[in-house]
């Protein structure tokens, strides 16, 4: 049940300082305590938010008129104010509060930088940059125009941009980035990783969770992930150990995976395909695809891995097959043409196929004109 | 036809030379003859050996050798049976009868190539060996198409498209360089490309040509990406007229509100020129982002300062 007005008040006092600071500071002091949250209303400028280790919450505006409203409650402090029609110069709101306390901060037209605290942080503007430092609780940043920076997070990250680019250390559980240009960087996600940019490259040092990044320009890096689903519409994809599923995809640019230990597929228009198959069991869904339109292809399968394996390529003018494959293929001909004819003289791709121990995984490799494949096998220990 | 003729149409039909009306009756052949069958068989197995790629085969060398000799052996006693020398054409290859015809050819090669240093045009046709070194091995072909061909000289002129993979290094200096990265932006299909082309390209915005391009970037390219990107370049270059009118014109169109950010962002140092005032008003006035209108306000405050 909630309680009435009056006692959610702390201690029945409510603090309301109108001043009309013309190029002055404009102060208030107001009790906060662990777990409360700041609000901040800010009708125009930039935001700064320092933390201390006094449960207290102070503000000073600087620059301009502004009629500075700060309600002190138990379980939280609002801040706002009124802003005359006319602003002339920076508005400045300096905000001091426990680093225990969360934040939920909006300012209509202005930058807010925040400093490292221990709570959870809303944080939105209408155009500008948002940096922080580290942030103990969850993080909600969205802007409207500007970059956004932000150390380590311990909760879950929510930061959304207009334009600008994205940078984000670690990340504790679930992070969710996206902007309309400019690159994304992130550190090591302990939960899923959901990035989008409109233009520019993705970057992401480890995601425990699963992954999925599109880009419509850029490249899309990848350290440690487990399962994968990313895109990119120009820009190289590159894995360094990709443990669970992948699935990935670039209309322009190569795709290299170090060590990928599940599934793959992945598909070029115009690039080369690089993957290393290194599972940590023969056991389970271990199906390769790789197709390129115009481009090499190159994978490198243990030597004890169950499969079916089969490789198709265009008939290239001038030019004989080029396959070069650890493993015996067979050449079979194209279902649709009987058997009396030559491939030699068709358009029919050539196709390739062999059995693994036995067969089992389907593991499908098909490149257009210009490329060639090679199959590697990999000694595995006995 | 017999079967001794039907065996030489295998070959021409595994070529795809067979006339169209002549494959249907080769295939009723095939399905009744079984000596032709099997040869047709062992005739794809030969075409199959051979497309397939053998440039990794380790061939042993007293094989070559013995072929080698074989070969030679054979070019001799074809060399031995060769047809002037059979006794009806031997009076008109007598030595005296080759010493005269080698005479009038001189005189006529002589005349040709008189004629040819006289010539105004030039004709530029390969010559079968020319043409076989001008393609790479490594090209990849699309759109071919026959421009012309001889039945009687047997000469074909055939046109398409080659694609080659290259690979170029140098500084942005280079103008083989800037011209690829230049052309790179022009290629609507790959964003990528022009994103890194324009990173690459906005290290050194001083240079006349490549502001140039930055700027065209900025302002007409489709992905925001390669615009904030240019942008970036740009910023610092501000006092700059063609740079200044550009930022200008991006503020006031650009439906990116974040490059408008930018854009505002990177005029604040020209917030001292008070006719700056008037034309980032004027450019703002209808934007519908507050942070942008509200830079606008400090502009013109800075500037009547």
């Amino acid at each position: 049940m909630r309680k009435p007005l009056s006692r959610r008040v702390w201690r029945g006092s409510q603090v309301v300082l109108a001043v009309l600071a013309l190029q002055t500071l404009a102060l208030a002091d107001c009790p906060i305590t662990e777990g409360s949250t700041l609000f901040v209303r800010a009708p125009i400028g930039n935001l700064q938010i320092e933390t201390t280790t006094a449960d207290m919450v102070s503000v000073e505006i600087s620059g301009s008129a502004i009629q500075l409203v700060e309600n002190c409650f138990e379980d939280r402090v609002e801040i706002g104010g009124n802003a005359p029609p006319q602003i002339f110069g920076p508005v400045t709101w300096r905000i001091r509060v426990s680093r225990d306390a969360n934040m939920d901060l909006t300012t209509f037209a202005g930058t807010i930088h925040i400093a490292s605290t221990a709570g959870s942080v809303t944080a939105r503007n209408t155009g500008g940059s948002i940096i922080s430092g580290n942030i103990g609780g969850n993080a909600a940043m969205v802007t409207q125009g500007g970059s956004i920076s932000a150390g380590n997070i311990g909760g879950d990250a929510e930061l959304r941009s207009m334009g600008g680019f994205i940078e984000i250390g670690n990340v504790a559980g679930n992070a969710e980035v996206e902007t309309f240009a400019g690159p994304i960087t992130m550190g090591t996600v302990a939960g899923f990783v959901r990035a989008e940019t409109m233009g520019g490259s993705i970057s992401i040092s480890e995601s425990q969770g699963e992954l999925y990044a599109v880009t419509l320009a850029g490249d899309i890096l990848i350290g440690v992930a487990s399962r994968t689903d990313v895109q990119t519409a120009g820009g190289n994809i590159i894995g360094m150990r990709i443990r669970g599923p992948f699935r990935g995809f670039t209309e322009l640019g190569n795709i290299r995976l170090e060590r990928a230990e599940s599934s793959i597929e992945a598909q070029s228009g115009i690039g080369d395909i690089d993957a290393t198959l290194i599972p940590q069991s023969i056991e389970g869904d271990l199906h390769v695809t790789l197709r390129t339109s115009s481009g090499n292809i190159r994978l490198a399968i243990p030597e004890n891995l169950p499969a079916n394996l089969e490789t198709v390529m265009a008939r290239p003018v001038m030019q004989g097959p080029r396959i070069q494959s650890d493993f015996p293929l067979e050449r079979v001909s194209s279902g649709n043409l009987p058997s009396f004819v030559s491939q030699r003289f068709t358009v029919a791709p050539i196709r390739s196929r062999t059995v693994l121990n036995g067969g089992g995984n389907s593991i499908r490799l098909e490149t257009g004109g210009r490329g060639t494949i090679e199959i590697r096998r990999i000694r595995v220990p006995q | 036809m017999n079967c001794r003729e039907r065996q030489h149409d295998i070959v021409l039909f595994l070529y795809d030379e067979l006339p169209a009306g002549d494959r249907n009756d080769l295939r009723s052949h095939l399905d009744a003859c079984v000596p032709c069958k099997q040869f047709c068989e062992h005739e794809e197995q030969l075409h199959f050996k051979l497309t397939e790629d053998f440039s990794d085969w380790e061939v042993p060398s007293d094989l070559l050798v013995e072929s080698r000799r074989g070969l030679s052996e054979e070019l001799d006693r074809i060399d031995a049976r060769r047809w002037w020398r059979l006794p009806v054409l031997a009076p008109l290859f007598s030595r005296m009868r080759l010493l005269e015809s080698a005479a009038l050819v001189s005189i006529g090669l002589a005349l040709g190539v008189y004629v040819t240093v006289n010539q105004d045009t030039v004709d530029i046709t390969p010559t079968t060996n020319q043409s076989q070194i001008a393609i790479p091995q490594d090209a990849a072909f699309s759109n071919l198409r026959i421009i012309d061909s001889d039945p009687v000289t047997g000469r074909v002129r055939l046109a398409g498209d080659m694609v080659q993979p290259m690979q170029l290094e140098g500084s942005l200096q280079d103008e083989a360089i800037r011209r690829l990265l230049f052309g790179a932006l022009q290629v609507p299909s790959n964003p990528g490309f022009r994103l890194r082309a324009v990173e690459l390209l906005a290290q050194s915005p001083r240079d006349a040509s490549i502001k140039e391009v930055l700027i065209g970037a900025l302002l007409n390219d489709d992905n925001v990406g390669v615009r904030m990107y240019a942008m970036e370049g740009l910023m610092a270059f501000a006092e700059d007229e063609d740079v200044r009118r550009a930022l200008i014109y991006v503020l006031e169109n650009d439906q990116n509100a974040g490059i408008r950010v930018q854009a505002i962002e990177a005029l604040s140092p020209l917030s001292q020129d008070e006719d700056m005032g008037e034309i980032i008003q004027n450019a703002t006035r209808g934007d519908d982002n507050p942070y942008i209108r509200m830079k606008s306000l400090q502009f013109v405050g800075s500037g009547n300062r």
